[in-house]
């Protein structure tokens, strides 16, 4: 069976009505897994703050906080402790849910 | 699809209006623009006089109108247009697409692990994430999920993730004509813009957020699990509210008081030196306004607890380097003094606006401010220009969530008394086809055999 006689995904058929996906949208996500791929790599060594994650990651405290709320929400990180007025963050023991 | 009374809106005064109407024995529809009901008050942490938890009052009403046998729920519809017709009214209606079988749908959230896409949750103010796939939020009726379809990259995940097939890439709007005899308006409230006052550095600067924002911040299912401060993740040390930030403001067309901020201001700070002990809380004030019964005992309360009140009127906020807020103060006492003060995080305390404007979907008088109007402010204060057309809560006017409530209910006896007795038995909607739609999960897509109704 040559792809030409699949039957079309109801998604691309969506999709091609649709227009292609924005290179912001690809964009953001990519920046988003870039993220997320930075913080687990900080949280390897153990746990850390939002401005110790943003030192090492290069990226902004913002950024880093929303993220690992992301995260959090989605049970890839959770909080460890708290360091003065700062919250620990670790990776959660399991690993992500997903 | 007929039914006695459509309800538009399902924040707490559309719930409480169709609860008392179907809870008499008239048939209810209530359309929902969002994904969920539960409006406003479901976001919020808890609420004033009494602190009680404000999802524990909301949820159970949001599940009494979703399970009663005289009420159906649309949720995701937009109200296209209400026309008066022989009497009556035929209201058009699309039921948006959400590319998910809502009958199908059991709510395991299956699709929204597997989505990769994340996006800022308008829900926590945009200080969390939701995913392209999601369910709206933790509380929300129906728990069904839907697909943000500008923020989808098709890459499959949900589909296969999904036990029950129950994604649909091929849905379309569905136009919707349903009769009613009458209808409640129940469209709600915005807040005035968060970057309104420029001079504020709403929208700018990550530490100034709004009063909702804070709500989510205090509440225990929200953004962060605690109070940060979005920048950095600090924990605040000191944190400010700047009243009347929106409202009382002619610069902004928003003259009026908003009549909640004062309150949600003190319940706010109350609140936060319980979750922070050692935080310093300062609110900028040009005059409290605790009309309400208890309410100032409750503000009494707040100073007694050691929040700082200051008569002053707020200049300007500059955002520091560091993330911190440089706040320009004139005192209204101590002779017009000017104070730079800093503070980690400020709240601005901004004000109500209408949330929708009806008259792109029915006839209806509105005041000067875009507020529906009464002819009889002061003697029927739920009537329209409209006959058979009520309006309740917020869509009048600003009001917190008591007067939200008893103005719901009073507005469903003026239903009550323009329709006069319903049917002997109480009876679902007519949908034409002798089947009750029972679920407000399922929508029209799963059809019942009609139990027999009796009274009790």
């Amino acid at each position: 069976m040559t792809s030409a006689d699949k039957p079309r995904s109801k998604m691309l058929e969506l999709k091609e009505r649709r227009g292609p996906v924005s290179a912001e949208l690809l964009d953001s996500v990519r920046q988003n897994n870039a993220a997320k791929t930075a913080i687990k790599r900080a949280l390897a060594g153990g746990p850390r703050t939002v401005p110790e994650i943003a030192e090492a990651a290069g990226l902004s405290t913002r950024t880093i906080l929303w993220t690992i709320t992301a995260m959090r929400k989605y049970g890839a990180v959770l909080e460890d402790s708290t360091d003065g007025s700062y919250v620990r963050y670790a990776l959660a023991a399991k690993g992500p849910r997903v | 699809m007929e039914a006695d009374v459509l309800v538009v809106g399902s924040g707490i005064a559309g719930l409480q209006a169709a609860l008392d109407l179907a809870d008499r024995g008239y048939s209810v529809l209530v359309v929902e623009q969002e994904a969920s009901t539960g409006g406003k008050m479901i976001a919020l942490s808890k609420v004033f006089p009494t602190m009680d938890c404000s999802s524990c009052i909301t949820t159970p009403r949001m599940s009494a109108v979703a399970h009663h046998d005289n009420i159906t729920t649309w949720t995701y519809t937009d109200v296209d247009s209400i026309a008066p017709e022989g009497g009556a009214f035929s209201a058009h209606l699309t039921r948006k697409v959400r590319y998910v079988d809502e009958g199908l749908c059991i709510g395991c959230r299956l699709c929204e692990y597997a989505c990769p896409v994340e996006v800022p949750h308008e829900f926590e103010g945009n200080m969390g994430a939701r995913r392209a796939a999601y369910i709206p939020f933790g509380t929300a009726i129906p728990q069904k999920a839907l697909i943000d379809i500008d923020a989808c990259i098709y890459c499959g995940k949900c589909e296969k993730a999904c036990p029950t097939d129950a994604i649909v890439w091929d849905q379309e709007p569905q136009a919707v004509t349903v009769a009613a005899r009458a209808v409640v308006l129940a469209t709600g409230f915005e807040t005035t813009p968060l970057d309104a006052k420029k001079e504020y550095r709403g929208g700018q600067a990550a530490n100034v957020i709004s009063g909702l924002d804070m709500e989510r911040l205090l509440a225990p299912n929200g953004p962060y699990g605690r109070v940060l401060r979005p920048s950095d993740g600090k924990i605040p040390d000191s944190v400010a509210y700047v009243q009347c930030a929106g409202s009382r403001d002619e610069t902004l067309g928003v003259p009026y008081c908003s009549r909640v901020c004062c309150m949600y201001a003190i319940k706010q700070s109350m609140l936060l030196s319980g979750s922070l002990p050692l935080a310093d809380i300062t609110v900028y004030y040009m005059d409290i306004r605790a009309f309400g019964k208890g309410y100032e005992q409750f503000y009494q309360t707040a100073r007694s607890m050691g929040i700082n009140f200051v008569k002053a009127k707020v200049a300007r906020i500059d955002e520091e380097a560091n993330g911190d807020l440089r706040i320009r103060v004139e005192m209204i006492e101590e002779e017009g003094k000017l104070a730079e003060p800093i503070h980690d995080l400020v709240v601005l305390s901004v004000g109500l606006r209408p949330g929708d404007d009806p008259r792109r979907f029915v006839g209806v008088d509105l005041d000067q401010y875009g507020f529906v109007a009464s002819p009889e402010p002061k003697l029927d204060a739920t009537l329209t220009n409209l006959p058979g057309v009520v309006a309740a809560g917020t869509a009048l006017g600003p009001k917190d969530i008591v007067d939200s409530i008893a103005e719901a209910s009073a507005a469903a006896t003026r239903v009550a008394v323009y329709l006069g007795p319903p049917a002997m038995a109480p009876h679902p909607p007519d949908d034409g086809l002798g089947v009750e739609v029972r679920d407000i999960n399922a929508g029209d897509a799963v059809a019942v055999a009609r139990p027999e109704v009796q009274r009790a």
